[in-house]
């Protein structure tokens, strides 16, 4: 009879369905391989039912009948299979197994099981882990699963048997059913990958503990042991697994495991790389963030600006795993600081020296008798250089007064003593002040007191010093404020980099400036400056235009200025350029302060005084000045680092991101934001490793190697490009970034990011490739030159091919560099050829960072800054030299003959003097070198501080095979004294050419056409008959030839960005050496704004006929020199 | 050779307070025997003379590496012959011309200076006049006047002295201090007992020397007698 309805096992009904029972069969007839005909079912369900009496049946009956049914046909193993099935089903309800409740908020997915959530139990389902498989989308098939899901079930009854004896309700949750779904997959030999992704990425036991009790030191990047750093390292590791399974594909992944090549900042993986931000987008719109409850219009004042630019960096560090720079810091301060003029110290300064001088007037007005004139100058002049204490200054005085004496000259000069005597009593030359607070203070303080014998003075003396001291407390309020802002992952403090500029650049001169408020100002002829109106847009929250008090739109919505509406009027915009003096100023406060350092004269490690060099900056006195204090402060305590601006229109970021600007976004400064994506390092020695293996000797077997472990790090840069994409949506993490900022531009634009390939370890790959280190001859140099030009080779085809900006870094590769080292050493195969070429010790290994010169190759400073700088040109994500001083203290004024040589005749991009500090932690006391105990208090509570990568920090923080580097630089020559003779001497035929020009272009290249007819007739017109040859490289070229005429021009200083160049070259057979002495003529890149179309247009201003001959004629007397 | 007993030795002392980018000769002999000397090897006998082949080599080397200015020190470089035309060949290669001096040769430093063949002068102040016998051996100090006052007649210059507290304390110093009067430059050189070669006078090797401030304190008393002082320690 066929029931209505069957009673569960749970007490619940169900509609009875003969289908069900059919099924039911079925699975039987697969279970045991033996599968049951349509037409046998049928007829066993017939026999089923007749065996059913009532309407209500309790499933035990049915599956009762179904035995007998079976039995009674002859299906013996089935019986046997259904029984045992369903006899499991019965335990099976009494195995509670109890889960989470699944909502959809992500907090609930990490909770552990409480008791007082078995109430959300419920009974073992084989059908919910078949429906899980099926879901995950593991690619498993139909009896994969199924063979699984049994399996599990299996396993499950097991557990359960063994708890029976207890007498305790077994509840089982959901993780360990996944561990035994795992295991189950691994059984019938699923891959691991797939086995993998049916678990979870989580942390063991042992891991956690280590990391909450510090049991291990491994984890030592992060200072501070904080929750925040516990929490760091849980959902690194997590994150960790996660990229590599779940973002990137198998061979990407392999290529990382095996070291092949590096993806840094994996745990970061849902987060973009390093940036460089704009004040002036703060300045505009004011402070505006989706983690921030409340909105801030924009500021007024320096100190609120300062708080923006803080709180800003603090949220947006979450989106990043790398640095954050600001740009053009100084002079985007500037506007907020007039009236805060220290100006008024070169005014008063001034009119001291005019008091000192005796007053023109007085020297004048000795008129007639010569002799008498130049005597009283001099005197004057004596009695101010020397400061000649009371006994001379009254003798010198008495000569005077003797040689004027009858003359109407005498109460002047009275006077003029009087005022000499004030000033020299107040102690201090002018210069000296502004670097040193406290004696600033006692000046301040003893010359008021002096002064007021002169009321004018005093007063002016007093307004500029409180302006100067405002000033200063802005620029401490930023530096501090930056320095301690722990609010980074981990809670560490975040890694800053700020932009300063020692004057304002050509390319901003002209650029309008967002004034305190947030609007623009325009100003007339007369000087008198109006701030425009800023109104919003009453449709959008954030739409802005801007308009003068008799109302005409003067900026519109789209950021367009209406210059020629501003020129009718005979006004023009206010720029950065009129801001100058103030940003100089500021820079001044600023240097004063990373010179200072903290309350115990610890130097600042963070925010990193970034100061920026360009072609002006030798030009201008003020500007030199201002180098020659970061100079001071490199010095002192190893703050500054120099950025060489070598073209109108790349701007240097942060430490190492540099990118080329459109001209026509430098209108908008507010929108001028970088971002790195991502970085992945190239393990070159492996690479040389995989060749000779290959047996391969060759530089193409090589670049095979190279180039193919890149297109790896291309896929990968693809592949999170897509990965980072979708998760920059309303809901995902990284929304604050992919949405559009307040100007209307997607913050950070995936298309116009930097994906950048670094390097590691070039001169352990020349040495076990080509057979010499880098700095131990002219061939191995070039061929590590042909190596770097092949992977820009390769960087401009992925950047051709996507129209995305890919380049190459000098990967910091803190730690990257021991841990490809070390698992090179300890490998089956390269493990032989990494023991003879690896830095440091068996232990900690590590290979040599990017293109650098070994840490102890016994060369001198100047030779390694040289060296390396060949590189840089190549290396547009930025390249940096240390100029490793330990201990010493460098004069500072030799610093500035260095940075000056280094901006002339190298192409260096970014320099740093980097000595060693200790201090000490008991009493404050800053000491250089490495010390280790304090030579103040005896306490061997010492930090040790030296740059470590690109920045300051503690050595106790370095992993082993840093410090084994650091060891290694301690032997090295980095001194800038250069008695070391590293040049071989070259030999050339008296009777041949000696020099052979070199042109530097492209083909089919206008200027460089030009270039070279101008070569040409310099040539003819001068008689340099026979003496010299001419060549062309060709910069476009591709494959073999584009790298060896790519590497040519590196050695030759060429500057890819400034082309056509003249380079000059001994006439040597098989080799390229240029003439050292005589720098690769380059010619000037600038923006002019077209005076139609107000558009900033770059242009180049070629060699003229002079320079291509002052520079042959150097090359020859050079080369004659070795002619014989 | 040609330009006088320069030593072919091209160890470098630390060069960091010339304000240039600098490079060093040292020349064979000096007229002094002071007991705290350091570069006593080449004091007595001359030693390994630099070829003029190597001279070149090495001043060609210099202008690679941006070198700007020479340094010519010693022992004591003007009581060699050759000096003034050594001093031309620096010039003759556009070099900044730096020398090191005891002072006891002003009628050289005064032919030099005419020449127009030194930049800067740094000229060792070895204590009081009275001290110099002592400290010394030299007998003659108005020498030592005369050469001060042509130092600072130029442009740039520096004096010092190197501490020794056996000989200098705070009344020599203000004494020196008198006699320099309204110099330019004056620098306090902590004294190294053990650097290098060790002294000329062995037994001086375990003298006690002054640390950072005490080294100060002493500049402290000077300091309204020059243009500026500094102290160099390590």
């Amino acid at each position: 009879m066929i029931p209505d309805v069957v009673v569960k096992r749970d007490g619940t009904k169900q509609k009875y369905d003969s289908r069900r029972i059919l099924t039911a069969m079925a699975k039987t007839g697969r279970a045991i391989r033996r599968e049951l005909e349509l037409e046998t079912l049928n007829s066993l369900v017939t026999t089923v039912e007749n065996g059913l009496i009532g309407s209500e049946v309790a499933r035990d009956e049915i599956d009762r009948a179904v035995i007998r049914a079976f039995r009674d046909s002859a299906l013996f193993d089935h019986a046997d299979e259904y029984e045992t099935f369903s006899n499991r089903r019965k335990q099976v309800a009494e195995i509670k197994v109890a889960s989470a409740t699944r909502t959809s908020s992500s907090t609930d997915i990490g909770l552990l099981i409480e008791a007082d959530r078995v109430s959300s139990t419920g009974p073992f389902d084989i059908a919910k882990i078949t429906h899980y498989l099926e879901k995950s989308e593991i690619g498993l098939s139909q009896e994969q699963i199924d063979m699984i899901a049994k399996r599990t079930e299996n396993k499950v009854f097991a557990i359960y048997e063994a708890y029976k004896t207890n007498g305790s309700p077994l509840i089982l949750d959901t993780s360990m059913i996944r561990a035994l779904v795992a295991a189950s997959m691994a059984e019938i030999a699923v891959s691991p990958e797939k086995v993998l992704k049916a678990g979870s990425y989580g942390l063991p036991r042992e891991d956690l503990e280590q990391l909450i009790f510090s049991k291990s030191k491994e984890n030592a990047n992060v200072g501070a042991n904080n929750p925040e750093a516990v929490g760091l390292s849980i959902w690194e590791t997590i994150l960790k697994k996660f990229a590599l399974h779940e973002v990137f594909s198998k061979d990407v992944r392999e290529a990382h495991l095996r070291g092949a090549m590096h993806l840094h900042d994996l745990g970061y993986i849902i987060r973009v790389y390093c940036s460089a931000h704009s004040p002036a987008y703060l300045k505009k719109y004011g402070l505006k963030l989706d983690n921030l409850d409340t909105s801030s219009s924009p500021a007024k004042h320096a100190i609120t600006l300062s708080g923006h630019i803080s709180t800003f960096l603090a949220s947006m560090q979450a989106n990043y795993a790398g640095a954050l720079g600001e740009s053009y810091l100084n002079l985007e301060f500037a506007p907020f600081l007039r009236g805060m003029a220290k100006e008024d110290v070169k005014k008063v300064r001034e009119g001291i020296s005019a008091v000192l001088n005796g007053s023109p007037e007085l020297v004048e007005a000795l008129g007639a008798v010569e002799a008498n004139q130049a005597k009283m100058h001099d005197a004057v002049n004596e009695m101010r250089k020397r400061k000649l204490p009371p006994e001379s200054l009254e003798s010198t005085i008495a000569g005077v007064r003797e040689v004027i004496k009858d003359t109407a000259l005498l109460g002047g000069f009275e006077l003029f003593v009087e005022d000499y005597k004030m000033m020299a009593a107040s102690g201090e030359a002018f210069s000296n002040l502004l670097m040193n607070e406290t004696a600033l203070r006692n000046v301040i303080a003893q010359a008021s007191a002096k002064l007021s014998a002169n009321p004018e003075l005093k007063a002016e003396f007093e307004y500029l010093m409180g302006n100067y001291t405002d000033m200063k407390q802005v620029a401490q309020n930023l530096i501090f404020t930056h320095s301690q802002s722990a609010f980074s992952r981990g809670g560490q403090t975040l890694f800053i980099d700020f932009n300063l500029h020692t004057g304002v650049p050509a390319i901003l001169a002209d650029i309008p400036i967002i004034l305190p408020g947030g609007t623009y100002g325009i100003v007339d002829k007369d000087g008198s400056v109006e701030k425009l109106k800023r109104i919003k847009d009453s449709e959008s929250r954030d739409g802005l235009v801007f308009k003068d008090s008799a109302g005409n739109l003067l900026v519109d919505a789209e950021g367009n200025f209406n210059y020629g509406l501003v020129q009718a009027q005979g006004k023009r915009f206010v720029t950065y350029k009129d801001y100058e003096k103030e940003a100089q100023q500021f820079l001044d406060a600023l240097l004063d302060v990373y010179y200072e350092g903290d309350e115990f004269g610890k130097m600042f490690a963070f925010p990193k005084c970034d100061l920026h060099v360009g072609r002006d900056t030798f030009e201008d006195e003020e500007q030199i000045r201002l180098l020659k204090k970061g100079c001071r402060v490199a010095a002192k305590n190893s703050s500054t680092y120099f950025i060489f601006d070598r073209d109108a229109v790349t701007l240097s970021a942060c430490c190492r991101l540099k990118a080329s600007i459109d001209p026509k976004a430098l209108e908008h400064p507010e929108s001028l934001r970088f971002c790195g994506f991502q970085n992945v390092t190239i393990n070159i020695p492996q690479a040389a490793y995989r060749a000779l293996e290959k047996g391969r000797h060759d530089l193409d077997g090589l670049m095979e190697e190279i180039w193919s472990t890149m297109d790896l790090a291309y896929k990968a840069h693809i592949q999170k490009k897509g990965f980072i994409g979708s998760i920059m949506n309303p809901s995902g993490p990284l929304h604050q970034i992919g949405k559009k900022g307040l100007d209307g531009k997607v913050y950070v634009d995936l298309d116009k990011s930097t994906y950048i390939i670094g390097m590691l370890g070039l001169n352990e790959a020349v040495k076990i490739y080509f057979g010499k280190e880098l700095h131990e001859s002219e061939e191995a140099l070039q061929f590590g030159l042909k190596i770097i030009a092949g992977m820009n080779q390769r960087v401009g085809k992925y950047s051709k091919q996507t129209g995305l900006t890919f380049s190459l870094e000098e990967s910091p590769a803190e730690s990257a560099a021991r841990n490809l080292a070390k698992r090179d050493v300890q490998h089956a195969v390269f493990g032989r050829y990494a023991k003879r070429v690896v830095c440091g010790t068996e232990e900690d290994p590590y290979y040599t960072n990017s293109v650098h010169m070994r840490a102890d190759a016994p060369i001198s400073g100047i030779d390694r800054i040289k060296m390396q700088s060949y590189f840089h040109p190549a290396i547009e994500s930025g390249s940096i030299i240390h100029l490793f001083t330990g201990e010493e203290e460098l004069d500072p004024d030799a610093l500035f003959e260095l940075v000056k040589n280094v901006y002339e005749k190298t192409q260096c991009s970014q320099l740093t003097v980097s000595g060693a500090h200790s201090f000490c932690k008991t009493c404050g006391t800053q000491m250089r070198g490495l010390k280790d105990s304090c030579t103040h208090c005896g306490s061997s509570e010492i930090s040790r501080v030296e740059k470590v990568v690109g920045y300051n920090s503690k050595l106790e923080n370095w992993n082993p095979s840093k410090v084994r580097e650091a060891e290694a630089r301690a032997r090295g020559n980095y001194s800038i004294d250069s008695t070391l003779l590293s040049a071989p001497e070259v030999s050339l035929d008296k009777n041949a050419p000696l020099v052979r020009a070199v042109v530097y272009g492209k083909h089919d290249c206008s200027f460089c056409d030009k270039l070279k007819t101008d070569l040409g007739l310099v040539l003819k017109s001068g008689g340099y008959d026979g003496k010299v040859v001419v060549d062309f490289v060709d910069l476009s070229a591709n494959g073999s030839p584009g790298m060896e005429n790519t590497a040519r021009a590196m050695r030759a200083g060429m500057n890819f960005k400034a082309i056509p160049g003249i380079g000059f070259e001994y006439n040597l057979t098989g080799i390229h050496r240029p003439v050292e002495g005589v720098e690769t003529l380059l010619p000037v890149s600038y923006l002019r704004r077209d005076s139609k179309t107000n558009e900033l247009v770059s242009k180049l201003k070629l060699l003229s006929a002079r320079d291509i001959k002052t520079g042959l004629d150097a090359a020859l007397k050079l080369a004659e020199g070795y002619a014989k | 050779m040609k330009y006088g007993n320069i030593s072919s030795a091209l160890d470098a002392e630390s060069f960091n307070n010339s304000g240039h980018i600098a490079s060093a000769f040292f020349y064979y002999g000096c007229n002094f025997r002071c007991g705290f000397c350091h570069n006593h090897r080449l004091l007595a006998n001359v030693g390994d003379v630099i070829s003029e082949e190597t001279l070149y080599a090495v001043l060609r080397q210099a202008k690679r590496n941006w070198v700007s200015t020479i340094v010519v020190s010693g022992g004591e470089p003007t009581i060699d012959p050759h000096i003034e035309s050594f001093l031309a060949l620096l010039k003759k290669h556009a070099f900044r011309v730096k020398l090191d001096t005891n002072g006891s040769r002003p009628e050289v430093i005064e032919a030099l200076l005419r020449k127009k063949l030194i930049d800067y002068i740094a000229m060792d102040i070895k204590g009081t006049l009275e001290q110099y016998p002592l400290i010394s051996g030299w007998h003659d100090t108005a020498k030592i006047r005369q050469s001060v006052e042509l130092v600072r007649s130029m442009r740039e210059y520096e004096f010092r002295t190197t501490v020794v507290p056996r000989y200098h304390g705070a009344d020599e110093i203000k004494q020196i201090g008198k006699l320099l009067y309204g110099s330019r430059l004056y620098v306090l050189q902590q004294f190294q007992p053990k650097l290098g070669a060790g002294c000329l006078d062995h037994g001086l090797e375990d003298e006690k020397t002054y640390g950072e401030a005490e080294l100060l304190a002493l500049a402290e008393t000077v300091r309204a007698d020059f243009g500026e002082v500094k102290i160099k320690c390590r």
